[in-house]
């Protein structure tokens, strides 16, 4: 059972791992992704084009190894949130744009409900995740 | 359960996101191929990147009917001899020699949208900001789904003979 509770977990750890790292190979296309979106000025959409693929890969590995696992998984909640708003946004103003998910390796190629469907995924394993450390740490007395 | 996190969560959070960021911007001024040290020619990159409209069939063939949009076929002239949307006017996305002056004259300025074949986002979306770029608007589409769902949607074809 306290296996089977780890699985959100390490799923989670994967996704961002993927995400940040395949983001992280191309940063001039990572910052061109968010600049896509229309939403930020450009200064903070390229800051933003840096930060987020680390974010995610330092928040994946700490998913993994159980390093602050409660705020790692409350960021990989807070990252989804965000992208699915970005995604919302995007649909709302009848951007035709790729979400920017996996770098160029874009399991979705257009953001839309797939996309939406799949962040709003993460937000529950991180949910899930954020509850597992709970359920797996040994009682007290 | 908790449903809110507790403060320690909180703070566990700022910790990942701060030491996350500081991750990226080092490796970024590390890497060869880093944004950060090319910063003034990728935000040039990104106030040019123009935002791509995504049409149905539906609305672009009233727009076009209304003669709010110019409707670009980008497929190969094969394909839009066999074919194309009525009213369509076709520039080959893969088009070597550069567009002519008349032409360019005729479509400053209008609001372009473009098709190509059913899976082609990423090709129709580059098309679109190319064309935009060559023609001098910055009001540029994509059909949704291209030629096959303008034909589903059962809107109005033609073909050269």
């Amino acid at each position: 059972m306290r296996r089977l509770l780890l699985l959100p977990r390490v799923a989670l750890a994967l996704t961002l791992l993927a995400a940040g790292a395949l983001k992280g190979l191309d940063p001039h296309g990572s910052v061109i992704s968010v600049g896509a979106y229309h939403l930020l000025p450009v200064q903070l959409a390229l800051f933003l084009g840096v930060i987020l693929p680390a974010i995610e890969v330092f928040a994946g590995a700490a998913l993994l190894v159980g390093f602050l696992v409660r705020g790692a998984s409350l960021v990989a909640a807070g990252l989804a949130g965000v992208f699915a708003f970005g995604v919302t946004t995007a649909m709302v103003r009848g951007l035709d744009l790729d979400c920017g998910c996996f770098g160029s390796l874009s399991i979705t190629p257009r953001a839309g409900f797939g996309t939406l469907a799949f962040d709003l995924a993460l937000v529950l394993l991180a949910f899930l995740s954020y509850h597992s450390t709970g359920a797996t740490r040994p009682r007290r007395g | 359960m908790r449903l809110f996190p507790r403060g320690s969560a909180l703070l566990q959070a700022l910790v990942v996101t701060v030491l996350g960021a500081a991750l990226g911007v080092g490796l970024d001024l590390f890497l060869p191929r880093g944004v950060l040290r090319q910063a003034p020619a990728v935000m040039r990159d990104l106030e040019f990147l123009l935002p791509v409209y995504l049409w149905q069939p539906d609305a672009a063939a009233k727009a076009l009917a209304d003669g709010r949009v110019v409707l670009v076929d980008g497929r190969t002239r094969e394909e839009f001899e066999a074919g194309h949307p009525a009213g369509a006017r076709h520039i080959a996305h893969d088009r070597e020699e550069d567009l002519s002056e008349d032409l360019v004259t005729e479509l400053s300025g209008s609001h372009v949208v473009v098709l190509l074949g059913e899976n082609d986002f990423e090709e129709a979306r580059l098309f679109a900001r190319d064309l935009a770029a060559d023609i001098g608007t910055e009001r540029v589409g994509t059909l949704d789904g291209g030629f096959e769902a303008w034909q589903r949607a059962g809107l109005a074809t033609e073909a050269l003979p």
